[in-house]
């Protein structure tokens, strides 16, 4: 058993590659600060990357949102589970306070689940 | 044959797994020695307030979240007034008019297939004390160390037909709290009572017949047991005419009847009102956001999964889902070897065989010996056609005596590879075919049946390490060069 707030390998995009899929495929939703993009995962447990560009801001503000975001990733790892998912900050970001950033992912995870619970509704009907 | 509509709605008692107690800092903890676990506020001493538990609340949540309730964000805590000596305060906090969950409803499947059974709400509320009476004592004594036990009690409408149907709803609350991860579903130490109010009523009337409430069951048999009898005695009275009294009634689990407890006054007059000590609860959209989004997958969700991703059949996928920690030990050997359809039969067939026979309980999969990647392992030997079948099974034997050595090093050791040198294969099947003048005259003249006599013998001279597809071929090649 893996410790519970560890953020393994294996449950991480890494390659351009995978972040570039769930971006072109995944269904997305739009927070204050940030954006989310899903798509169904290959990996049992899911997995999950972040993107923040320099366009938020100089290097140890990334880096702190970064580990923000990961570590409200890691304690809330049923947010990507069955999933890849790609987390995107976007510049509002840098406003946002620790408090802020949580409730901006988790409003943004429960759109995200409503728009690929649509997504699925349509292909049903669909196909 | 149907004369009778039976209309059965339960009140589940589930409790909750949290630290402490709903109201107040002391363990909620099962076993411990009497009245170990009692804090001034269980006890009811003067003076004391009750303490709200935020994770009960939580775990009140996500419950509701998981059976499509509506959430009340404000609900209001209410005083419920009976006197017993299990209640110190002569009250018990519960809910009354604005409950934490209303709505909803729970996914059930039995022989008839799948239903929604609607509920009518969800409240939270404290446990009593245990009253303990021994046979011939002159005094009873009691145990507080389940008062203030945070409790769930989910209602339903009073919508269930018949026995399957509220086992199945037991079984399906179980399975869904197990996987929420609020409550341990064991039964014996009573983590999850039934009550079932039952009445019957002629075909086509719309009118409920009078109700009896049977207490306190705590297993889903038991459930089915209660309900059945009851049904039969309350169409047996209508039939001779008489009168079905509110009753509250026991069930009795070795002779498998219901005994009156006490008969009930319309509605006890319980006083409800709202606890001045406690504030009304406001819960944050943030908080139920939170909630939302870190829903598990619940029991059904993955059973349909297992089907159409996975590939499994309906009964496999049906005993993968029902217990939680089984699941997850599959989906954790899947991680290993992706062959679901492969990894589930040794999970279903050899492990939990192999659980049961060393005493364990399919949720006690992760203490055995073998841990879940060694199940991928054994799978993929197969697939890669390293081992037969047959040596499989010797193998599994040897990994559970023997956890910690690696099944390639095992194999090896025992000389267990499959035999793949065509050569030496072959060699043995010509030697065969030349001792064996009589089997092979039979075989040519059109009785299949010899083919298994030599692959018999082929197989003892392999010690069953002949890969037999392979060897089937061989041998049918080569008997149809003697055709000539």
């Amino acid at each position: 058993m893996s410790a519970p707030l560890a953020f393994p390998k294996t449950r991480r995009l890494l390659s351009r590659r995978d972040f570039l899929r769930v971006q072109r495929r995944g269904a997305r939703a739009k927070g204050n600060g940030l954006v989310l993009i899903a798509m169904p995962g290959q990996h049992e447990q899911g997995r999950a990357g972040l993107v923040v560009s320099k366009k938020v801001g100089k290097a140890h503000l990334r880096n702190l949102i970064k580990r923000r975001l990961r570590h409200i990733l890691r304690e809330n790892k049923n947010t990507f589970a069955r999933r890849d998912l790609v987390v995107m900050a976007l510049p509002q970001i840098a406003d946002h306070s620790f408090e802020d950033l949580k409730k901006d992912f988790f409003h943004t995870v429960s759109a995200l689940n409503q728009n690929i619970q649509r997504r699925k509704k349509k292909r049903q009907t669909n196909g | 044959m149907a004369e009778f509509d039976t209309v059965i709605g339960l009140e589940c008692h589930v409790q909750l797994k949290t630290e402490s107690k709903l109201f107040s800092p002391a363990p909620n903890r099962f076993g411990d020695a009497p009245n170990a676990n009692v804090d001034v506020v269980d006890a009811g001493l003067p003076g004391v307030l009750p303490v709200l538990n935020e994770k009960a609340v939580q775990f009140a949540i996500q419950l509701g979240l998981a059976l499509g309730c509506k959430i009340n964000l404000k609900n209001v805590f209410a005083r419920k007034h009976y006197f017993y000596p299990d209640l110190p305060k002569g009250y018990q906090i519960s809910q009354f008019e604005l409950p934490i969950c209303e709505g909803g409803s729970v996914e059930i499947q039995t022989s008839q297939g799948r239903k929604k059974i609607n509920l009518t709400r969800i409240h939270m509320e404290e446990d009593a004390g245990k009253s303990m009476h021994e046979a011939g004592a002159p005094y009873s004594q009691v145990d507080y160390n389940r008062a203030g036990t945070p409790l769930l009690e989910v209602v339903t409408e009073p919508e269930i037909q018949n026995a399957e149907e509220a086992m199945a709803f037991f079984k399906s609350l179980r399975a869904t709290v197990m996987y929420l991860g609020i409550c341990d579903g064991n039964m014996e130490e009573g983590s999850m009572r039934a009550d079932a109010n039952v009445s019957v009523k002629p075909v086509g009337q719309t009118e409920l017949g009078q109700r009896t409430e049977i207490k306190n069951l705590n297993s889903t048999r038991f459930l089915g047991q209660a309900i059945d009898f009851e049904r039969k005695r309350h169409i047996r009275m209508v039939k001779a005419g008489e009168e079905i009294k509110m009753q509250t009634r026991l069930f009795d689990p070795d002779k498998k009847e219901t005994r009156s407890m006490r008969e009930k006054e319309e509605a006890h007059d319980y006083r409800y009102f709202p606890d001045p000590d406690l504030p009304p609860l406001v819960i944050e959209a943030e908080t139920l956001d939170r909630l939302k989004c870190n829903l598990p997958e619940l029991p059904f969700a993955k059973l349909d999964r297992y089907q159409t991703d996975l590939g499994l059949s309906e009964y496999d996928a049906g005993l993968l889902c029902e217990e939680q920690q089984v699941a997850a030990y599959f989906e954790k050997a899947l991680l290993t070897q992706p062959n679901a359809k492969a990894v589930a039969n040794w999970v279903l067939n050899s492990l939990l065989a192999a659980l049961n026979e060393n005493g364990l309980s399919p949720e006690q999969i992760f203490q055995c010996p073998l841990k879940p990647e060694r199940i991928g392992q054994l799978v993929s030997m197969l697939e890669q056609k390293i081992i037969t079948s047959k040596i499989a099974k010797q193998l599994f034997e040897e990994m559970w005596q023997n956890p910690n050595a690696e099944p390639e090093q095992i194999v090896e050791d025992k000389g267990w590879k499959v035999e793949r040198d065509e050569g030496a294969l072959l060699k043995i099947i010509t030697d065969l075919v030349a001792n064996h003048p009589k089997e092979v005259q039979q075989y040519l003249g059109g009785k299949q049946k010899v083919l298994g006599f030599f692959m018999g013998q082929v197989m003892k001279q392999t010690k069953g390490q002949a890969e037999p597809k392979e060897t089937t071929e061989l041998l049918k090649k080569h008997l149809e060069t003697l055709r000539e």
